[in-house]
């Protein structure tokens, strides 16, 4: 079930009428989101509930025995234990044939060839996220971040609320399940946020996004050889602004449903193209992943703890956050030239301030051009197709056959739209609560018409669900 | 299992920044009035993209009734002129 489509619209008038009439019921409030989380999912793929029920209550009961231990050396090892297990269950599902395939073409090169079979594994919607949801709440508890172990309830609601589980933002379970400890406030719902956030959310999605790809990215990233230097490199921005519009706009929609729902996600994108370096832009880029990598992984690493420990540190953190995006050669490659690229930051710049003015705009313009690099590998099939794509840039013969006015005012709009005043969503909310509130609501029905209207036919995946 | 016994740092508790930070509270009543009107608008203008959601359905005898159902509102919207706002984007 898709954001974008009117079978979820339905389905998120039902959750919201029943869970809000249930309101002064605080633990079967919490029994029917919960049920509803995993109807949503069963939507993909019912046979998953079972493994999604699976890592909550085994996270859970982890939790207790952590919580429970009498000292230090045993929750030690039981979260040593449920680390393993979270991660082997990811590796199974995710990597197994990757794995295979991988030491397959080893064993060949090195004239050993022999057929390790593959399993036929389908890949679990959102298991990333899930996942990562497990392992905060484990570590948090672990930590003493987190002050007391959940409910069973309270657990199976973290890992599976809908609006967050199969592509995130990542919700901290120290952020999140003190939400779910005390009822909602009726009375205090951010709704005029939660809708502008949800209109902005399906104009990115169903609008710029989908345009871009059907029009422009697809095309050109199935044969960049038949294309020239100017559509390749306009396929390179597309996907630039098709990525972050796709993206940014399913954790606008999920913020904005969960606002309607009275719980609060984190912000996950804070116009990531106005960075002016790499390490800018990764705290403006999917914030929830990168903060996560940060705190979970590259922190207890060692962080920046002298140089080539943070070289270190730093390269191990973006491949394997490469690698969660997807078990492709590709994705560890899009991870370690980032790695290498916030190596050569930190080496160049420092501690430095970054410059004001031209040189801040001439930073933004190379972390930019940088990033779309990286892109490339991100979106290509593999890497015979990403290098195929970068030699094509050299090819300046052939005028473009893709471009269009409207594909281009979606591009430059895209773009524009980093470098709009920070706090425009609050520009816009103080403008809109001025008018009636009848008007403010028939507004919302018929944007959300001329949404509809405006994107192409069928509904896209979000390409997170991939990961 | 240095990693596990590296000390935490203040950031994991450290609460991240939220979208709705700050945003204007609404009563419950009117979110579910504002719902409701945008809902009937919606239906109003957007019967061209009722039409398409049932013709999608799987075929069964319930989905016939809501095709069925759906055609009369896009007409009686059509005989209203309503549905003139969504095909008007739509050709934009």
């Amino acid at each position: 079930m898709l954001f974008p489509t009117l079978n979820f619209a339905l389905f998120f008038l039902v959750v919201f009428s029943l869970t809000w009439a249930l309101r002064g019921r605080h633990t079967l409030r919490l029994a029917v989101l919960t049920a509803a989380s995993y109807l949503f999912y069963g939507f993909w793929d019912w046979r998953f509930c079972a493994l999604l029920f699976a890592s909550s209550a085994g996270n859970w009961l982890f939790g207790r025995l952590i919580f429970a231990a009498p000292d230090q050396a045993r929750r030690r090892l039981l979260l040593a234990g449920a680390l393993a297990l979270n991660l082997g269950v990811l590796a199974f599902f995710k990597y197994f044939n990757f794995f295979i395939g991988s030491m397959n073409d080893l064993l060949l090169t090195l004239g050993i060839g022999r057929d390790l079979p593959f399993l036929a594994v389908l890949l679990p919607v959102g298991i990333s996220f899930f996942t990562f949801h497990g392992i905060s709440y484990l570590v948090d508890l672990y930590r003493g971040t987190l002050d007391r172990p959940a409910t069973l309830l309270q657990m199976l609601l973290y890992i599976s609320f809908f609006p967050q589980l199969v592509a995130g933002p990542i919700v901290r379970a120290a952020h999140f399940l003190p939400q779910l400890r005390q009822p909602v406030d009726p009375a205090d719902i951010a709704a005029t946020r939660a809708f502008l956030l949800i209109l902005g959310g399906l104009f990115k999605k169903v609008v710029v996004a989908n345009q871009l790809a059907t029009g422009l990215v697809d095309p050109v990233f199935h044969d960049p050889s038949a294309h020239g230097a100017v559509d390749l490199l306009l396929a390179v921005y597309g996907y630039a602004v098709q990525i972050y519009c796709d993206f940014s706009a399913y954790t606008d929609i999920a913020i904005g449903v969960a606002a309607l729902l009275g719980y609060r996600f984190p912000q996950n994108f804070d116009q990531p193209y106005r960075a002016a370096g790499l390490r800018e832009f990764w705290r403006r880029w999917h914030i929830s992943l990168s903060s996560w990598l940060r705190d979970y992984l590259y922190i207890p690493l060692g962080g920046n703890d002298g140089g080539w420990r943070r070289t270190r540190n730093l390269m191990i953190t973006m491949l394997l956050g490469g690698l969660w995006h997807g078990a492709a050669w590709t994705f560890v490659l899009w991870g370690l030239l980032h790695g290498l690229l916030l190596v050569a930051e930190h080496h160049l710049v420092g501690r430095r301030e970054t410059a004001a003015g031209w040189g801040r705009a001439a930073a933004v313009a190379v972390t930019f051009h940088c990033v779309c690099l990286t892109w490339v590998f991100f979106r290509s099939p593999d890497l015979a197709h990403a290098v195929e794509f970068l030699a094509g840039l050299a090819r300046f013969d052939r005028p473009s056959e893709v471009a269009t006015p409207m594909l281009l005012a979606l591009l430059a709009g895209g773009l524009a739209a980093h470098f709009l005043p920070r706090d425009r969503l609050e520009r816009i909310e103080d403008w809109v609560v001025r008018l009636p509130r009848t008007a403010q609501a028939a507004a919302l029905g018929a944007a959300i018409v001329v949404i509809d209207r405006l994107g192409p036919d069928g509904v896209a995946p979000f390409i997170y669900f991939q990961f | 299992m240095t990693y596990l016994s590296h000390p935490s740092r203040s950031f994991t508790s450290r609460p991240p920044a939220e979208m709705v930070r700050g945003a204007r509270g609404m009563p419950l009543g009117e979110v579910a009035r504002t719902v409701a009107v945008a809902a009937v608008v919606a239906v109003l203008l957007g019967s061209r993209a009722l039409l398409d959601w049932t013709a999608a359905l799987p075929v069964s005898p319930a989905s016939d009734a809501l095709l069925s159902a759906a055609e009369t509102w896009h007409d009686l919207m059509d005989g209203l002129g309503l549905s003139r706002f969504g095909d008007t984007i739509r050709k934009f």
